[in-house]
């Protein structure tokens, strides 16, 4: 296995929102640990604190959310201990980001052009014209046949896939280590969705990205991510390789969303294979949280520690009590 | 842009049937009544005035005269009515200038100061105090500060744009300018606050703007690039939409102030019942909206690329 320290390794992060209807933990304890060059998928449905994990990443969480407790180490560094101006360095250069809705990644008034390079000239110094060369390549480089043209248009004069592109070029030319990226397929359609995945699995192998993936697209992560990460009501309930856990999940809630993937997309419907949605997360409740919908739910599943993540193989971590040992529990 | 010469059009008719529908006889206005001409002389004159001929026909020469420099003389002493409504005009923008200027940079001001610390204290005192300057009438409200600043404290004069014998000095003019331009801004600044604030919540909120923040920009970077154009645009077409607004509001503070702009030109003729520089002022008036509008609109398609996009193909 690898025995360089991860890239990026996060440990019981527990991000909220307070609010004056009440305190909403929509991260709670999440770990896990990143390597150079791979990729982390995260599924879950809609509610489950996706957004919010990958916000508290980029110290990008705003009131009334802030991050609570736990540590986000990056590079050897930890991001928490981290003023606004240190922020600064660490966004777009270090770790960059994209996201669901491409037009919106962009001002609507300015053109990509301006946009990108006065990212460039922030983070690399560069001349307005050196910044508008890099800015052209990097367009290239995702697969844009016109880069000259495109620095010109504004995001509301390119196509959705088009404006993912640009959002993954001008996030990739600032050479960042690690890239977000939340739902970046959500709203594209079935071709542009084809060609992203190309892409992202195109950029991971040339330029050794490492990338935390967040998804309701399990099509998606089972291409392109080594781990997965399952998140349910702002806990990881299920971590392992994903061939693993997309293939043998262990557990109920993982069953339930790979039987029923076209319903991931219609967020945020109740999953028909699995009954009810899922749980608010202003109340502290005890025992596992998936069993108020989960067929197999027993009296042990109300014990303190039954919402626990424990392994069940090397690498592989479950947070259901009926997970240990047998294998044909269920 | 075509649009406002229809416009200007409409509102040329509408000065001129002001002045034909009004009471009285024009000719025989000039000699004081009809009984002191013959009926000869009558038609006579109306011959020479153009007053035989077909209504459409008098409008045609009367325009062409309007558009010629030549916009009559005022019935009460006879100068040259363009003299007099262009120096009221003159002084209106004056004070037009002063106030919009002020309004702006106050909702620019306190719009950003209360978006950004939205739901704290000092937001709900700018909310209150924007609401209450929204409800306060104008007129009530220059009377007041009169009282206070000019008739106790004797700080500032409350009449004329000016201290007669002392025409030239300006600070002389500033001091007559401080309370009209004080009560426009003050009844007319709220609700502008309310709409810079309302979008600068907006963009701070907007996916564009975290995905800026995700960039790792400079805060003035973002502050200038992002936020300000974005939560600015919705106010000035606001101010553009509601600039006749604003100019009604000036024409009763010129009248409570004494200002001697084209708002109270306008009051003046209306009592007098002065027509042909009713008028004047009626049509200059209509101008000066239809130009603001027109800035405003310019403003915002040269602001939003979409637009702009849009015209330029
Ligand atoms: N600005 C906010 N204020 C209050 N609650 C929020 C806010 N944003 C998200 N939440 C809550 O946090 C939880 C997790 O949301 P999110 O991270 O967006 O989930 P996901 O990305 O998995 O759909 C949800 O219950 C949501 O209602
Ligand atoms: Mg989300």
């Amino acid at each position: 296995m690898n025995t360089h320290p991860p890239l990026l390794s996060v440990s019981n992060l527990k991000s909220g929102y307070f609010t004056r209807h009440g305190t909403i933990s929509a991260v709670d304890g999440v770990s896990f640990d990143l390597h150079r060059g791979h990729m982390v998928g995260i599924v879950g449905e809609s509610g489950s604190g996706k957004s919010t994990l990958a916000l508290s990443l980029l110290g990008l969480l705003e009131r009334p959310g802030r991050v609570v407790e736990g540590e986000i180490r990056f590079a050897g560094k930890n991001l928490r201990a981290l003023n606004e101006k240190e922020w600064r360095a660490v966004r777009g250069r270090r770790i960059g980001m994209i996201f669901q809705s491409p037009e919106s990644s962009f001002n609507p008034l300015a053109t990509l052009g301006q946009q990108m390079c006065e990212a460039l000239m922030t983070h690399q110094g560069l001349s307005q014209a050196s910044a508008r060369e890099k800015a052209e390549r990097a367009l290239a480089m995702v697969g844009m046949p016109q880069p000259k043209e495109i620095l010109k248009s504004h995001a509301f004069e390119l196509s959705g896939g088009m404006c993912q592109r640009a959002a993954l070029g001008l996030a990739l030319s600032l050479n960042p280590a690690l890239l977000l990226a939340d739902e970046p397929t959500a709203s594209l359609d079935v071709l542009a969705r084809e060609e992203m995945i190309g892409l992202f699995k195109e950029m991971k192998k040339r330029l050794n990205l490492s990338m935390v993936i967040i998804s309701h697209d399990l099509g998606l992560i089972g291409k392109l991510a080594e781990r997965t990460l399952v998140m349910y009501a702002g806990k990881i309930v299920e971590a392992g390789p994903t061939w693993q856990v997309l293939g043998t999940p262990r557990h109920p809630y993982t069953r339930g969303l790979l039987a029923c993937q076209p319903c991931l997309d219609l967020e945020p419907q109740p999953i028909p294979a699995m009954t009810g949605v899922p749980p608010s997360l202003g109340k502290q409740v005890t025992g596992c949280r998936f069993a108020p919908r989960c067929r197999w739910a027993g009296s042990r599943c109300m014990s303190d520690d039954a919402f626990q993540l424990r392994p069940v193989l090397a690498n592989h971590h479950v947070a259901c009590v009926k997970s240990e040992g047998r294998d044909d529990v269920f | 842009m075509l649009g406002i010469i229809p416009q200007l059009m409409l509102l040329s008719i509408l000065a001129f049937l002001i002045m034909k529908v009004a009471p009285g006889d024009p000719v025989a206005s000039l000699v004081g009544g009809r009984e002191f001409m013959t009926e000869a002389d009558y038609q006579r004159v109306s011959r020479n005035l153009g007053l035989d001929r077909p209504v459409l026909v008098q409008y045609g020469i009367w325009f062409e005269n309007i558009l010629n420099g030549d916009w009559g003389r005022s019935i009460a002493d006879g100068r040259e009515i363009r003299g007099i409504v262009l120096e009221g005009l003159r002084v209106t923008l004056v004070l037009v200038g002063f106030s919009w200027l002020t309004i702006t940079l106050l909702a620019i001001g306190a719009g950003y100061w209360a978006g950004t610390r939205a739901h704290s204290w000092p937001d709900y005192v700018i909310s209150t105090l924007a609401l209450v300057s929204f409800a306060t009438p104008a007129f009530w409200l220059g009377l007041i500060l009169i009282l206070i600043f000019s008739v106790r404290l004797e700080w500032l004069p409350s009449a004329g744009q000016s201290t007669l014998g002392r025409e030239g000095g300006l600070a002389d003019q500033a001091a007559h300018l401080v309370l009209p331009v004080m009560t426009i801004v003050l009844t007319h600044v709220g609700p502008c606050i309310r709409l810079v604030r309302g979008s600068v919540r907006d963009v701070l909120s907007a996916d564009f703007f975290r995905a800026a923040r995700a960039r790792g920009l400079a805060r003035t970077t973002l502050i200038l690039r992002y936020l300000l154009p974005n939560a600015l645009t919705p106010f000035i077409t606001w101010a553009g939409f509601s600039f006749p607004l604003l100019v009604g509001g000036i024409f009763i503070v010129e009248w409570v102030f004494g200002w001697p702009g084209i708002g109270r030109l306008f009051l003046q003729a209306a009592i007098s019942r002065n027509y042909p520089l009713l008028m004047a002022v009626v049509l200059v008036t209509g101008v000066l909206v239809i130009i603001g509008n027109l800035v405003a609109d310019l403003l915002v398609a040269w602001l939003n690329p979409k637009l702009r996009r849009g015209h330029g193909r």
